[in-house]
């Protein structure tokens, strides 16, 4: 006798599709690590994807990072002139940019950019059979298709993290010269006085788990988008959506894990 | 027993509480072109994407080149699928890549050591077959849909696959290229000495390319026999719907668009 589906509800229809994605979410998770190996990495790919998630952020990247270091450094000025403090302001900037700033701007930025476009593109191979296609053709499509945009994003968005870091100094400098008179050297003096290598590895740390999230996700709801053009909208939305409601909650977690060890 | 390529026997598989097929049963003799007809959503692609590996059956016994594809790993069902090719109705070509890149992909990805001077050979050759040499370079968008569907054969010959399953060949196509889709499919049999099962619901492309003919109605086979031996002899009715709703299709409305015309 064929055997049908179970469509029983256990606490309510949505609080089990939520419950249901989320197990499929960890599921797709796993499948990543128990699938991905150097030796079956399709390079190629792999690079494309880095071209893609990477370099071609930069130039959106760029401008991101400038005007928040800059703008953050004109902002907080007031307030430190009032008790005359504007001497901290590189070492006020770089703690702001290097702990959370940097990572933040670009994940947001990136789940937006990145994120939409995995989901988009994915979504659009799914419903036009592409991705069975490639399945037909006995290449595995998550190997070609997952494994190469996560690991990309993973190692694209910490790159991208510390450029941001740096183009943000970069346009904190140029206010702080210009209003301060403060030279290179002295600023830079200034902003690292109060850095130390908590603060480097957690940003690190911070990057390489908003990266991850970024391409997991996207390659989620791209990978699982529902038939027609409007699920390829919808994989693109809920990528963008899911991905920065993720990063948040990482956000949280490692502040409260960096600051148990300060 | 002859000489069985494809051997289906009991076969359900239900979506929810729509039961798609109930009871299917058939057999794809070697260098056989066997034509599955039926009306949409008679679940003819389903059946296909069980042959295939893309859907799991529910019950039933599923046999393609030996393999028993209710007790195959992954590592036979890449090996099987390099033995057969899928034609989406969609051609489900890859967007990104150029219509070389897409013939080429199955031999990159999923064929172990091919040189690239050997695949580039083999892709020119296979565009030769489809006659589209001159396209190589284009982008799928830039095709028309015979020319796509073309180059979705090319694509599933370039490994030379034992059997070639096509999932409604002619589906939105003008006439004459329909005829041309047609003859490409009797020449594929011919030349590269292919086993194929067609998915379609055109009559004159079931009795130019069939050598058999199944019509699946309502999840179960009606009749298998040759063309003439459905048609011809005084069918009754859902087939005897389906022949007279055909001919009405390409006697009767061809000559309204003419009268139009003039």
């Amino acid at each position: 006798m064929p055997v049908k589906e179970n469509n029983e509800v256990f606490i309510s229809e949505s609080i089990d599709r939520l419950l249901i994605n989320f197990r499929l979410g960890l599921d797709f998770m796993f499948r990543f690590f128990g699938e991905f190996s150097f030796s079956n990495l399709i390079w190629s790919e792999f690079f494309n994807q880095c071209y893609q998630i990477g370099l071609k952020s930069l130039p959106l990247i760029s401008l991101t990072g400038f005007v928040t270091g800059m703008v953050f450094t004109q902002q907080s000025r007031p307030s430190l002139q009032e008790f005359g403090a504007t001497s901290w302001l590189p070492s006020l900037v770089a703690i702001a940019i290097v702990r959370a700033l940097a990572t933040l701007v670009t994940a947001i930025i990136a789940a937006g950019k990145v994120g939409s476009n995995i989901g988009a593109e994915l979504g659009s191979m799914k419903v036009t059979e592409q991705i069975e296609a490639m399945e037909v053709s006995a290449v595995n499509p998550f190997n070609y298709l997952v494994i190469t945009r996560v690991l990309a994003s993973t190692i694209s968005i910490p790159i991208l993290s510390f450029y941001t870091a740096f183009v943000a100094l970069s346009g904190s400098f140029i206010n702080v010269y210009f209003n301060e008179e403060t030279n290179l050297r002295a600023y830079l003096f200034a902003a690292f006085e109060n850095i130390n290598f908590l603060d480097m590895g957690s940003a690190l740390i911070k990057a390489i788990l908003f990266g991850f999230t970024i391409g997991m996700v996207g390659c989620y709801s791209g990978y699982n988008a529902e038939k027609g053009t409007l699920g390829v909208g919808k994989a693109a939305n809920k990528s963008v959506v899911k991905s920065i409601f993720i990063i948040f909650l990482i956000e949280i977690f490692v502040v409260q894990v960096t600051n148990s060890f300060r | 027993m002859k000489n069985n390529v494809i051997e289906v026997k009991d076969l359900y598989k239900s979506f929810g509480s729509l039961d798609v097929l109930k009871g299917v049963s058939l057999n794809l003799e070697k260098s056989e072109n066997l034509v599955v007809l039926g009306k949409s959503g008679s679940g003819k692609s389903v059946l296909i994407k069980i042959l295939s590996g893309l859907i799991k059956a529910d019950s039933g016994k599923v046999r393609v080149l030996g393999y028993d594809l209710n007790n195959i790993n992954r590592i036979e069902m890449q090996v099987l699928r390099q033995r057969i090719g899928f034609c989406f109705q969609s051609s489900a070509l890859y967007d990104g890549m150029t219509i070389a890149e897409n013939i080429a992909f199955p031999l990159k990805y999923a064929v172990k050591g091919m040189s690239d001077k050997e695949i580039m050979t083999k892709t020119h050759e296979m565009l030769e077959a489809v006659g589209l040499e001159n396209k190589k370079n284009q982008m799928p968008a830039e095709l028309s849909g015979g020319q796509k569907k073309r180059i979705g054969i090319a694509r599933t010959l370039v490994t030379n696959p034992e059997i070639i399953l096509y999932d409604e060949p002619t589906a939105g196509l003008d006439p004459i290229t329909c005829v041309e889709i047609n003859e490409l499919i009797s020449e594929v049999q011919d030349r590269f000495k292919t086993s194929a099962i067609i998915i379609t619901h055109d009559l004159t492309c079931a009795k130019e390319t069939g050598d058999r003919i199944a019509v699946l109605l309502n999840g179960v086979f009606k009749q298998t026999g040759s063309f003439d031996e459905i048609f011809n002899s005084n069918p009754s009715g859902e087939i005897k719907m389906f022949r007279d709703y055909n001919f009405i299709e390409k006697t009767q409305i061809a000559p309204k668009i003419e009268l139009q015309n003039f």
